[in-house]
């Protein structure tokens, strides 16, 4: 390009234009007598029609000066409108003159006319150059460094990129680079009381990036501050979104949430979109899905559960915890096998090279952390915790407390070996580990309602990881292997019902991570996992309850008994892929995603036992191409306007595969994710994000509805579901020293049993849930907290009637329509206040939270008489006060 | 530092509060229902015995229905008896089929004499039906508890339309769900068909009579123990019978002993319990519970119902007058 553009272009032909008389008038000045012919007059003008651009020359390019180069050329025009001559008139030098000759003689003009006639004409033409801009080639990276505590700007904090530039924070807090590379630049911050913390940016080339940084520092000596493990750094900037809609809550922010008890996984019971579990259930409902659907990941490695029995406590340590990321539904590629969301944790990477340990004891458990860095590449990381609070409810509540809310008792252990050479390497290896037993015996007069309950819940997961930045590629190989083991039995008098499944799992994911064009992310990988279960099982075919099964609570369960003993052998293998797109300047990205996830399913028995019949297994392949597509677009730095869809699969559960219990044909069930929504930025640090979403399932287990079910068919893939809803949060960032949001989620989540029927709430129904939390820094070490949350009651099915069962001697309800009935609506305040002590050795934080400080009497359960006669209300726990500890070295 | 022991210190003054809150708030949690189920204060059918208890396909059985009210026994509802015709399906929260509550499928018992459908063991039993148009055969029934399959049925009260139906059942001899062809040849030797236990009623130290009346006072308390023989060898026996069980989850044939369940109810005053009983372990030939009878002068009937875990009833009534 070697004239601006075509406005330019429409500029030069606007020049004004000497136009002298040529030719014609000149040759007629010297036939006719000057007097006896008038002098001709120029009644049109020449307009140039076909301009062509002259070649800039390449021996001026690199000239100093870069002002508008100008020559002035003679053109004589034919009455045709080509150029017939051109002479140079006004000089500037060879190379332009000879370019803007050669140009101009390839000029067509609309003719001059002379007295109406079209005729020759000379002209003077400028032809202007004008020196190319050069596309960007850098970006411009600024910011703030502020205290986390106060906002206040921080001076002499340094800034280091991975190229090596380094910049250090003026008075105001304030730093900045010119002429960086673009891409994503790894940014860390260093200083005197700041233990180097990095984070990732991603810079675009002719833009600036405006970042903010709050970062807490170590306390000085003699002041009280925060420990400096947990320095946590809060970026404000926009940052790459990996997933459409998604919430993530760093540790440091989460632990300090009321509600949480200092556990920072306990935060995700209060994230937008999450339904308000029954008391002592931990269960996560996640738009509406059954927690089996919602699958839970440590560092990319699938955990069997989030929370211990009770849901009192999670199962990895805080201490251990860098952040918590819930996608409740359409992720990318990388994830699946699950027809709900997904809960990201993912743990630190302590670089420290001093030795840290912390205690701690409240009402429910007591734990300890010690973390030992054995050289500066090596370093050591082991963390317990084990449960009291049974012991507790034992000794002070009455005796029948444990008829309606077991107290759980739990243990959980992590460990960690990891080595890191340098910024770009690491590897680790991580053990996970975690045990729950309930137990209860309510005791009847009669021999036969004498209840005796059993639960326990064990596993564990050792992992490997090794992380490395390949020539701008990062590369994650996890590969793992655990044990799951869950029991369960249930004695009513001489009717037992029990489970007992013991899962091996062998796992890899390795992720690969690069840009393979300055606007196009390429992630691909493979999502690989082996699970090999064995199963006993015994008791009614309808115990335990099913998603949809018509029951009351503590309904005992029917006589008819059975059993079988199976194995089930599930291999799933996926490669995947995600492309992320960035286009219009990183205005627009485009994230399409592929997974292929074949996944082979083998069964031990495909009947029940028949005599010495040898078994005859089942084996079922499934194999689907599941898309994904996720596109963001942010017409200012304010709005990004987000949607994205993906398809799911989910092998069916082992334990529905029995030939005697369930089916062991049942194919993978499906499920489609839809959604759209909109985050805006209001202010610097207060986020509006709005989602809606429509999703569908397929091919779910149900009942078979048939009075004379086939052989091995007791579950027949019939089943299907949908949801809809919204949800909306309103979040504000740690800004002066206050945090928390505000969300609401409108959910409707249907089945239906079986096509001939309509759909119904599923049980897992909660239409509305409103969540407002927050937290404040008083200072002085002070911080208080508030939580309101308010759901309305899953779904119930009425009782219309009882029978009077002659022969065991007890009424059997007889239900209305399903869950055409809910539990009274839920709602409670919670209120925290901490304090923190710095200690001659570490730090002491004490916090009080109440729980329900209303005292409301929240319904968690409909209870009823024998006789079906009489209803009532089960309440949860009342107002409760609890006061922990933790000393941090 | 001398703040701290200060925290300290409120902290395990709040501790102490927390406990007294935690034991004394969470058994608010379960709400106060009346749910004594020993008092008939509306029509009730109470027992349905079939004699004999266990009766094979093609075999009759005799059923008789105790039914009562506040007056005491109501022998003169006529039960209207049948026999369900459909298994309930499994994803049926129902505890029998629904078209046996709405008559569409029943088959009804004439002179209150229940005739086992020779297909029983195929409809409610372990033996398989065979399929329709090339289906597979069907799924199989789960026994109860004690190995048993059972002919599900319903009574109503044809004199009281608007009350609700009670059911009953009666034991079916079936085979063994794919057993070995030796446990079924040991099942078929050792087993023995069940029969209804024969119940005796004391009063403190008095033996009661089928339709005895008892003298009281006002508010008095007196013990009732139920009592039953003792079957200390295998065989036909009116107590808790031995058995011989086919274990699903074990694929073996084990020996039981029947657990027994006494059922005490009353038209007035109140029982300590609404059900007491003996499980399989504990081979004691009685149980008993305490009486009190009503402040009102009048008559109570108290109706005591004994159960065996394989479908055998037997029952008492006596009266108390109350002065």
């Amino acid at each position: 390009m070697h004239v601006r553009s075509r406005a330019a272009r429409a500029l030069l032909c606007a020049l004004p234009l000497v136009v002298l008389a040529l030719g014609a008038s000149e040759s007629t000045s010297h036939a006719q007598p000057r007097s006896q012919a008038p002098a001709p007059k120029l009644t049109k003008e020449p307009k140039l029609g076909t301009f062509v651009n002259a070649d800039f020359p390449e021996s001026e390019k690199a000239r100093a000066d870069r002002a508008p180069v100008t020559v002035v050329l003679r053109l004589d025009i034919s009455e045709r409108g080509d150029v017939t001559l051109a002479e140079v008139t006004t000089s500037a030098g060879a190379a332009f003159d000879a370019a803007a000759l050669a140009a101009a003689r390839r000029f067509v003009f609309e003719p001059a006319e002379i007295d109406g006639k079209p005729s020759k004409i000379r002209i003077l033409y400028r032809y202007v150059f004008t020196f190319p801009e050069e596309a960007p080639k850098t970006a411009t990276f600024r910011g703030t460094v502020r205290s986390r505590s106060g906002n206040a700007p921080l001076a002499g904090v340094e800034i280091t990129l991975d190229d090596g530039k380094r910049a250090v924070t003026d008075p105001k807090g304030q730093f900045v680079f010119e002429g960086i590379a673009p891409g994503t630049r790894t940014v860390t911050l260093s200083g005197e009381r700041l233990t180097p913390v990095r984070t990732e940016e991603t810079l675009v080339a002719g833009k600036a990036l405006d970042a903010t940084y709050d970062v807490e520092l170590a306390p000085a000596k003699g002041a009280i501050a925060a420990p400096s493990d947990d320095l946590e750094i809060v970026v404000t900037a926009p940052a790459l979104e990996r997933r459409a809609v998604s919430t993530e809550i760093k540790a440091d922010e989460g632990k300090r949430l009321p509600g949480t008890q200092g556990d920072v996984l306990k935060v995700v019971e209060s994230m937008p979109g999450v339904a308000r579990a029954s008391a002592g259930s931990g269960q996560l409902v996640v738009w509406g899905a059954s927690p089996e659907e919602t699958r839970i990941y440590v560092d990319g490695v699938r955990v069997p559960r989030l929370y211990h029995d009770g849901g009192l406590r999670s199962i990895v340590a805080t201490e251990l915890v860098e952040s918590v990321e819930l996608a409740p539904r359409a992720y990318g590629a990388a994830y699946g096998r699950g027809l709900g969301g997904i809960v990201l944790v993912r743990t630190k990477k302590w670089d420290e090279t001093r030795t840290r340990a912390s205690l701690g004891v409240d009402l429910y458990d007591a734990s300890a952390s010690l973390r030992v860095p054995l050289t500066k590449e090596i370093r050591v990381e082991i963390a317990g915790r084990r449960s009291h609070v049974d012991s507790i409810l034992s000794a002070l509540a009455k005796d029948d407390v444990g008829d309606f809310f077991p107290a759980p008792h739990y243990a959980d252990g992590q460990a960690r070996i990891s080595y890191a050479p340098s910024e770009k390497e690491r590897a680790s290896i991580t053990l996970l580990g975690s045990t729950d037993r309930t137990d209860r015996t309510v005791k009847s007069s009669d021999p036969l309602l004498t209840r005796s309950e059993e639960k326990g819940t064990s596993f564990f997961r050792i992992y490997g990881k090794y992380e490395r930045e390949i020539d701008g590629g990062r590369v994650e190989v996890t590969p793992s292997f655990g044990r799951d083991l869950q029991t369960r039995t249930i004695q009513l008098g001489d009717a037992a019902t029990g489970l007992r499944q013991g899962a091996t799992i062998y796992a890899t994911r390795a992720s690969y991570r690069s840009k393979v064009h300055p606007r196009v992310t390429l992630t691909t990988g493979l999502d690989a996992e082996i699970v090999h279960t064995s199963l006993e099982r015994n008791g009614s075919v309808t115990s335990p309850p099913r998603e949809g099964d018509a029951r009351v609570f503590g309904q005992p369960p029917q006589d008819r008994q059975n059993g079988d003993t199976w194995e089930v052998t599930q291999l799933g293998l996926a490669p995947f892929g995600e492309l992320d797109v960035a286009l219009l300047d990183d205005m627009v990205h485009v994230v399409p995603g592929l997974r292929f996830d074949p996944t082979f399913v083998s069964v031990s028995r495909r009947t029940p036992v028949e005599g010495d019949t040898p078994a005859l297994g089942a084996f079922r392949e499934d194999a689907a191409i599941e898309p994904r597509l996720a596109a963001t677009v942010a017409p200012s730095s304010r709005i990004t306007f987000k949607a994205a869809y993906a398809r799911v699969r989910q092998p069916a559960l082992a334990e529905d595969l029995s030939a005697v219990f369930g089916n062991p044909l049942l194919p993978a069930a499906s499920g489609h994710h839809l959604l759209a929504g909109l985050s805006a930025k209001l202010f610097p640090s207060t986020t509006l994000e709005t989602t809606v979403f429509r999703l569908t399932q397929d091919d779910l287990a149900a009942r078979s509805a048939s009075s004379t079910p086939q052989l091995a068919a007791a579950l027949e893939p019939v089943g299907s579901g949908r949801a809809y809803g919204m949800q909306a949060m309103l979040r504000r960032e740690l800004t002066k020293g206050f945090m928390g949001w505000v969300s609401y989620s409108l959910v409707r989540s249907e089945r239906r049993d079986a096509p001939s029927l309509g759909y119904r709430p599923s049980d897992y129904d909660q239409s509305h849930v409103l969540t407002a939390l927050g937290s404040y820094d008083l200072g002085h070490g002070f911080e208080v907290g508030a939580r309101v949350r308010f759901a309305t009651g899953f779904p119930r099915t009425a009782v219309s009637y009882a029978l009077a069962d002659t022969r065991s001697d007890r009424f059997e309800p007889v239900f209305g329509q399903k869950n055409r009935e809910r539990l009274p609506a839920f709602f409670q305040v919670d209120l925290r206040i901490s304090k923190r002590f710095v200690l001659p050795a570490g730090e002491l934080e004490t916090y009080l939270e109440v729980l329900n400080v209303t005292n409301q009497q929240n319904a968690e359960e409909l209870v009823y008489t024998k006789d079906y006669r009489t209803k009532g209300t089960l309440t949860g726990l009342p107002i409760l006060p609890l006061f922990g500890v933790r000393w941090n070295l | 530092m001398r703040r701290l022991r200060a925290t300290t210190a409120i902290g395990l003054a709040t501790a102490t509060a927390i406990a007294t809150t935690l034991g004394a708030g969470v058994a608010a949690c379960r709400p106060e229902l009346d749910d004594r189920t020993f008092a008939i204060d509306r029509v009730r059918v109470l027992a349905v015995r079939a004699d004999p208890p266990e009766a094979a396909p093609g075999q009759a059985t005799k059923l008789s229905v105790i039914v009562a009210d506040r007056s005491g026994v109501r022998a003169d509802l006529a039960p209207d008896l049948a026999f369900c015709a459909e298994k309930r399906a499994l994803a049926e929260s129902s505890p029998v089929s629904a078209s046996c509550l709405d008559d569409s499928a029943i088959v009804p018992l004439v002179g209150a004499v229940g005739v086992l459908p020779a297909d029983v063991c195929g409809r409610f039993g372990p033996e398989r039906l065979p399929g329709k148009d090339g289906e597979p055969s069907g799924r199989p029934s789960d026994p109860d508890g004690t190995g048993g399959y059972y002919q599900p049925g319903r009574v109503r009260l044809a004199a009281l339309p608007g009350t609700d139906p009670a059911l009953f059942e009666v034991r079916a001899t079936c085979g063994l769900p794919g057993a070995t062809l030796e446990i079924v040849a040991g099942f078929g030797a050792r087993y023995r068909p069940n029969q209804n236990p024969a119940l005796a009623v004391r009063a403190d130290d008095r033996d009661l009579a089928e339709g005895a009346t008892v003298d009281a006072i006002a508010g008095q308390a007196f013990g009732l123990t139920a009592t039953w023989p003792a079957c200390d060898s295998p065989g036909p026996c009116e107590g808790a019978e031995r058995y011989v069980a086919f274990d699903p989850a074990t694929r073996t044939l084990v020996d039981r002993r029947e657990a027994m369940r006494v059922t005490w109810l009353s038209t007035a005053g109140t029982l300590a319990d609404d059900r007491t009983g003996r499980d399989e372990g504990d081979p004691e030939p009685s149980t008993a519970t305490v009486f009190t009878a009503p402040r009102e002068a009048g008559t109570t009937t108290v109706i005591v119902v004994l159960r065996d875990t394989r479908g055998g009833v037997d029952w008492r009534t006596f009266r108390v007058t109350t002065k």
